[in-house]
């Protein structure tokens, strides 16, 4: 994935989290369904922001294997 | 019925047969469909091992056709664990709960490694035994009240004999890897991470789902 | 909602942090800061992060979204107060996620981390026994039903303190610098969070505050009953200082150890049980 993405994902996120937010205390809809999208939402919204912001740079090596 | 789980959410008529989903059970569901897909869409690991006695180390790979039967029994013990979680009947439990077995025996044994190879063939022994009190169990609830549907034998003016439930859960347990075999490093020098996961998830999950049937019926 | 699912990642950090200060002072050290792990979890999402050569990438990825995941869902059952079963699935369904961590980068370090994780599934047996007990207790697994029970009948914990004890061990077992932490003991590295670095650690520490939290509050709610939300908060930080104590003046046992001494105390529970299910009628 580009990093030019991060930000659209950060973005369809957080608002899939607010309109849920809101429709729950609108009562548009059930608790259930407001809580289905906060739990897929939320850790799409953590690793989007972080991946976002984190700084660039680094390369894929192999994993440590002592010192 | 007591909804240890909460409140169902669906039931699926089949006669006296009730297929259900309660949050819990929809939960177990949910998460096995989870793991299996990403058997389907994962590439194994190639795992990192040193070369004993040496400072040198190299990656395992996973050939092809060992990755395709490893994904095929991986996603065979996906659909069947979904089935156990799914099901309302206590004998089409059993039936899942054995294919768990079988899969997860199939899982370990494509690997080209003798003692991978050893540990697969010591599960499977045990998988094999752990079907006789897995089936013996679902007998005697049927012997003794007549009906195998979890629904009906929740409703109670049953009397489920105390060594039906304890035998069930006993062949649960053996059909399970998790429980007797992870302890052997034997079983983890197979690479292929997503397949491997299968078999520790499928008997966690086997095992959730009869602790909820135990205390039900 | 999701604010309480904010606050809950953010508090879970802080009773970390205070696990890690209570232990230091124990130890006659000073202690990094309370606020260490929010500050750790904010340091690492913004280092350079990349997924590493020998990993399977999807699964590396997929399980620190899951792990987030499944702690939210865990958060939202206790909120609601709906069946505790679902909170023990996601607990030892926890351990599928932490070997899932170990095994997907390929190192050996995160594998042994997997599958200490997995044999150390023994700690999750006394929480079936305390699951039995309080179904035969209270007559229902369902959160709400069973603090409407304590309304009556006045707290679990004093009417049946060695559940409560189980529940606390098993909830030893999952702090880090515990007796039972075999899982990411010194080793083995960082045990399976070996590989998951920058970024991808970020996401596993906002799991472990989710965790962290869910646990304690799920050990107020089980046993302590209905409370106001900031006494339910007070009580959880006593319970984590007990539980830093314990933490601070045990060494960490070998795995077999652990295992050996988490089968004895479900032995015990058994036991414990059996002789209920024999009074109650």
């Amino acid at each position: 994935m580009k990093k030019k993405t991060f930000p659209y994902g950060f973005a369809v996120s957080a608002i899939a989290i607010i309109v849920a937010w809101a429709a729950l205390a609108a009562a548009l809809i059930p608790l259930w369904a407001a809580v289905t999208i906060f739990v897929i939402a939320f850790p799409l919204l953590v690793l989007f922001l972080t991946l976002w912001w984190r700084a660039p740079g680094g390369e894929e090596d192999i994993p440590f294997i002592g010192y | 019925m007591s909804d240890i789980g909460g409140v169902d959410l669906f039931v699926l008529e089949f006669g006296d047969i009730l297929h259900y989903f309660t949050p819990y059970s929809l939960t177990l569901f949910i998460f096995a469909l989870i793991f299996t897909v990403l058997v389907i869409v994962a590439r194994p690991e190639r795992q990192l091992d040193i070369v004993f006695g040496g400072d040198a180390y190299y990656a395992k790979k996973t050939p092809i056709s060992e990755r395709q039967f490893r994904r095929f029994m991986a996603i065979a013990c996906g659909l069947a664990s979904m089935g156990a979680m799914a099901s309302g009947d206590i004998f089409n439990y059993t039936l899942f709960v054995s294919m768990v077995g079988i899969t997860n025996v199939g899982i370990v044994a494509a690997v080209k490694s003798r003692h991978v190879l050893n540990a697969a063939y010591e599960y499977g022994i045990v998988a094999m035994v752990g079907t006789l009190p897995l089936f013996g169990g679902a007998a005697l609830i049927l012997g003794t009240t007549g009906t195998l549907s979890i629904p009906a034998l929740a409703t109670g003016g049953y009397a489920v004999p105390l060594v039906a439930k304890i035998l069930l859960a006993l062949g649960v347990t053996g059909e399970g890897m998790a429980p007797f075999y992870a302890a052997k490093a034997e079983m983890f020098r197979a690479p292929g991470a997503p397949y491997v996961i299968m078999c520790s998830l499928s008997s966690l999950l086997i095992f959730l789902r009869v602790v909820e049937i135990v205390i039900t019926i | 909602m999701i604010e309480y699912l904010v606050f809950a990642a953010v508090f879970g950090l802080l009773l970390l942090g205070l696990h890690r200060k209570v232990i230091a002072r124990i130890q006659t050290r000073p202690g990094p800061p309370i606020w260490q792990e929010i500050l750790h979890a904010l340091k690492f999402s913004f280092k350079s992060t990349w997924v590493p050569r020998t990993a399977s990438a999807t699964l590396y990825v997929g399980i620190v979204l899951i792990g987030i995941g499944i702690w939210s869902a865990a958060f939202f059952v206790v909120f609601a107060g709906e069946s505790i079963l679902i909170l023990f699935a996601i607990y030892m369904l926890h351990k599928v996620v932490e070997h899932g961590f170990g095994l997907s980068s390929g190192s050996p370090y995160g594998k042994f981390g997997g599958v200490r994780s997995v044999i150390s599934a023994a700690s999750e047996i006394p929480l079936f026994v305390t699951i039995a007990a309080i179904y035969l207790l209270t007559g229902s697994l369902i959160l709400r039903d069973i603090t409407a029970y304590q309304g009556v009948h006045g707290p679990l914990l004093f009417i049946a303190p060695p559940f409560a004890i189980a529940m606390f061990l098993v909830i030893l077992s999952k702090m880090p610098y515990g007796p039972f932490s075999i899982v990411e003991s010194k080793e083995l590295v960082s045990g399976y969070k070996t590989e998951h670095f920058g970024v991808w650690r970020a996401g596993l520490a906002v799991t472990e505050g989710l965790k962290t939290f869910v646990l304690l509050y799920a050990f107020v709610a089980i046993f302590i009953g209905a409370v106001p939300f900031w006494a339910a908060l007070v009580i959880m930080t006593v319970v984590l200082i007990s539980l830093s104590f314990v933490c601070a003046i045990t060494p960490m046992l070998s795995p077999y150890d652990s295992v050996t001494i988490q089968g004895l105390i479900t032995g015990l529970m058994l036991v414990y049980t059996g002789y209920l299910w024999w009074v109650i009628p």
